[in-house]
């Protein structure tokens, strides 16, 4: 009788012991996190309040007029593709004023084939590549919503862009993309 | 007598248990609410933007701004800015702005420049570590609507280091 009470109070004695293990590595499980991975977020990010000031270079840009009298918007809607003078200007602009701290790319983007059926929107607008800026850069912030017709901008984590419609159908875009080096 | 002997020691090890859970949980809180959130650095981008939003509208740079004495002199009430800091009394300012015009094509500095706020601040823009004012600079392009180029130029520094760093 004495060596049964004596197994059943070790028995019980090891169940406490491993709750009390249990809750103190849940506790230091809990600590490790909020240490590592909580205490370090003690500034905000103000990557989406450049986006306003860098947007206003994209909207003075497109109606910044030629010789001739025609706006940007305008050469590029006509010729859905950078000329010589936006080109050029646009280089200017968005290289020569942010290319220090972003890689920027600059131009016509056709809406891609890839189709989201929940949204009926199109995924993402395809960038045709040109002699000024090259190959359109790859970030998470060129997807336009859908809901949009007219200037709008996207911001992202890794930077953000501006973009505007050519067309009613929506069928291609001139964009702007800034990409945080 | 053993049973009441049982319950003691379960008492002490809740209360021990109890302590040890407390002091956790205070201990998480204080290590991710404990730092202030240092929101000088957006408040500074937001500065800038508003500054924006004033000398830039609708994609050209607002009439009667270049060369305008009055508008540098009233340049905060032209631009609904407020630069007043009473929770920091006896400062001679925790906010710094200054706006400069350059021709975009010649990069030539305009004879017109805005500057506003603690002048000393701007010394320390740049200087390494938390305990200095919080800087930023931007620029953008923006035309006239007799379509001349221009590059402007916003700093706005944040000072404020007493409550955020």
């Amino acid at each position: 009788m004495r060596n049964y009470n004596k197994k059943a109070q070790i028995s019980e004695g090891i169940t406490w012991i491993v709750a009390t293990i249990a809750i103190i590595v849940i506790l230091l499980f809990s600590i490790f996190i909020s240490s590592f991975f909580f205490s370090g977020k003690d500034s905000i990010r103000n990557t989406f309040f450049s986006s306003d000031i860098n947007q206003k270079s994209f909207l003075s840009y497109l109606l910044t007029k030629d010789q001739s009298g025609k706006t940007v918007i305008s050469q590029i809607t006509s010729e859905q593709d950078l000329n010589n003078f936006n080109g050029n200007l646009g280089l200017k602009i968005f290289k020569g004023i942010y290319g220090a701290k972003y890689d920027t790319w600059l131009g016509v983007s056709e809406i891609s084939d890839d189709f989201d059926i929940l949204n009926l929107v199109s995924i993402d607008y395809v960038g045709k590549e040109n002699s000024y800026f090259g190959k359109k850069i790859l970030t998470t912030v060129n997807a336009p919503g859908p809901a949009y017709y007219g200037f709008f901008q996207v911001v992202g984590l890794g930077g953000f862009g501006s973009s505007l419609y050519l067309d009613k159908n929506k069928e291609e875009i001139v964009e702007v993309i800034f990409a945080v080096k | 007598m053993n049973k009441i002997g049982a319950e003691k020691t379960i008492s002490v090890y809740w209360f021990a248990i109890l302590i040890i859970v407390a002091g956790a949980v205070i201990y998480m809180v204080v290590s991710v609410y404990g730092k202030p959130y240092d929101v000088r650095g957006a408040e500074s981008e937001i500065l800038a933007s508003n500054i924006a939003d004033c000398i830039s509208e609708g994609g050209y740079l607002q009439e009667k701004i270049l060369g305008d004495a009055s508008f540098r002199e009233n340049f905060l009430q032209r631009c609904s800015l407020n630069l007043e800091t009473p929770d920091f009394a006896g400062t001679k300012g925790e906010y710094y702005t200054e706006v400069n015009f350059y021709e975009f094509e010649t990069g030539t500095k305009l004879d017109f420049d805005i500057v506003q706020g603690n002048f000393n601040l701007k010394s320390s823009c740049g200087l390494p570590g938390l305990t200095q004012p919080v800087c930023s600079q931007k620029s953008f392009y923006v035309i006239d609507k007799e379509q001349k180029k221009y590059r402007v130029d916003i700093m706005s520094i944040v000072n404020k280091v007493d409550k955020n760093a």
